[in-house]
């Protein structure tokens, strides 16, 4: 039994019996980890603060290759997102990301860009003021493009024209979006504005952390159908995300409020 | 099947689903309860039944009880001015025993977690509003667990009740009594300075 020192951010902290928690991290190294935390609930335990969701942390872990569970032995904080653990339209944000990889189970291969990603995603979503949305869409693009999927966006894929149309489809199949007269028959297509393949663009290039701007509700609208269209058509497990379905209620629920 | 008993089985089968325990556990437990007096386990099997049919939720509080409203609730000498906003019935029991606190209760039946898809229309928000609403409650203790989805309940919850000019308070947190300085983190020694008071 060897002891461990790695460096990750908390996605979920689940409860175990009376006294002991589960602690589920993504971490450069090793991608998903999941280690007990035994004591974590008493109020006197060593782990204090240390396992709160989006903490970037240092964990101390007892590592056998025969267990799926590791046992924690330390963790201390190397970053804290605090506006993200306090405000739940944030922390919704950060936990959308969360669950694409927990879904996704995001392996060791591409750990360490994801693990960069995921940090980006979450200090532009503590810093960032309006806008916040885009952080997580940014993020999305970003790990279609780490998973090898990226949506070609830089011309239409089948007349090769990189101006931006007025209307267009982005086409699912193919990964990319044809211009509005070069539809092809019997294709699975999402009907965009010009305005939409832009921000898609931008979003897609600028790391997620700078990502946070105001966007009109109709280019919104018309990017989340198409992201969420196209990770389910990519990612069988990324069918109707619960932080998503979360955000829409809340996005609704502020709406009926204002 | 791995008894000659389908009744073992059937009953090793009952007792595994329980949360914590295995099927190894459950062989165990199974066992124990052959060995014990019949009333012993006619005991314990009533109590199981009775547990359904008797204990429901306070229609006013949704703490659990056996009498609608529960005791709290109906209980004259309690502070009707104020409301305890927790978690889990779990949390009432632990703020009873402390014996401080002679207010009444608010349980929400959760906090907010985006990841189990947890919204406010599962929690018991809007009822806590309409309580707030009778104009007869001054203040409102706020006392979801201190991790980041009971942060983020508390500061959603102060959203909602500010506007209706009711005096809004949030437990304290922070260093545990009996514990030393030099081994708490920074996160609970951050929160311990936010929440000091006067000496």
């Amino acid at each position: 039994m060897a002891i461990e020192k790695l460096e990750g951010v908390i996605l979920r902290v689940r409860p175990q019996g009376e006294t002991s928690k589960i602690v589920t991290a993504f971490t450069p190294r090793r991608g998903l980890l999941s280690v007990i935390a035994k004591g974590a609930r008493s109020p006197k335990s060593k782990f204090g603060g240390g396992l709160e969701v989006t903490n970037r942390v240092q964990l101390v872990y007892y590592h056998r290759d025969t267990r799926d569970l590791q046992v924690l032995s330390q963790v201390d904080i190397l970053e804290r997102f605090e506006h993200v653990q306090r405000e739940i339209g944030r922390l919704a944000l950060a936990e959308a990301a969360f669950e694409i990889l927990l879904r996704t189970e995001a392996g060791q291969q591409t750990a360490h860009q994801l693990y960069n990603l995921l940090v980006q995603t979450l200090r532009g979503l503590e810093h960032g003021e309006r806008g916040l949305r885009n952080v997580l869409r940014s993020f999305v693009l970003h790990f279609l493009a780490v998973s090898g999927v990226a949506p070609q966006l830089r011309a239409c894929r089948r007349c090769g024209r990189s101006e931006v149309p007025a209307r267009l489809q982005f086409d699912l199949e193919h990964g990319g979006y044809v211009c509005d007269q070069c539809v092809p028959e019997g294709r699975t297509v999402v009907p965009a504005s010009g305005r939409t393949l832009e921000w898609a663009r931008w979003l897609a290039q600028v790391p997620p952390e700078k990502a946070a701007a105001p966007i009109s509700e109709r280019t919104a609208a018309e990017l989340d159908r198409w992201l969420q269209l196209y990770l389910g058509y990519h990612f069988e497990s990324l069918h109707g995300l619960r932080s998503l379905a979360f955000l829409n209620g809340l996005s609704a629920a502020q709406r009926a409020g204002s | 099947m791995l008894y000659t008993s389908p009744a073992i089985e059937r009953a090793i089968e009952q007792l595994s689903r329980l949360p914590g325990i295995g099927r190894k556990s459950a062989q165990r437990l199974v066992f124990y309860l052959l060995k014990i007096p019949e009333e012993q386990v006619s005991e314990l099997a009533q109590s199981l039944t009775e547990l359904k049919q008797k204990v429901r939720y306070c229609s006013v509080c949704f703490n659990l009880t056996e009498e609608d409203p529960c005791p709290i609730c109906r209980d004259p000498a309690r502070d009707r001015s104020t409301i305890c906003v927790v978690e889990q019935p779990n949390d009432v029991l632990a703020l009873e025993k402390t014996g401080q606190y002679r207010g009444l209760y608010h349980v929400l039946g959760g906090s907010l977690s985006p990841l189990d898809g947890i919204g406010p229309e599962n929690l018991r928000v809007r009822e806590l509003v309409q309580r707030l609403q009778g104009g007869e409650v001054r203040e409102v203790i706020v006392a979801t667990n201190p991790n980041a989805e009971g942060e983020a309940t508390a500061i959603y919850l102060a959203q909602l009740i500010k506007p209706l000019g009711i005096k809004l308070s949030r437990i304290a947190r922070g260093i545990p009594v009996g514990s030393d300085l030099e081994y708490a983190d920074e996160i609970t020694l951050a929160r311990a300075l936010e929440g000091r008071i006067d000496l």
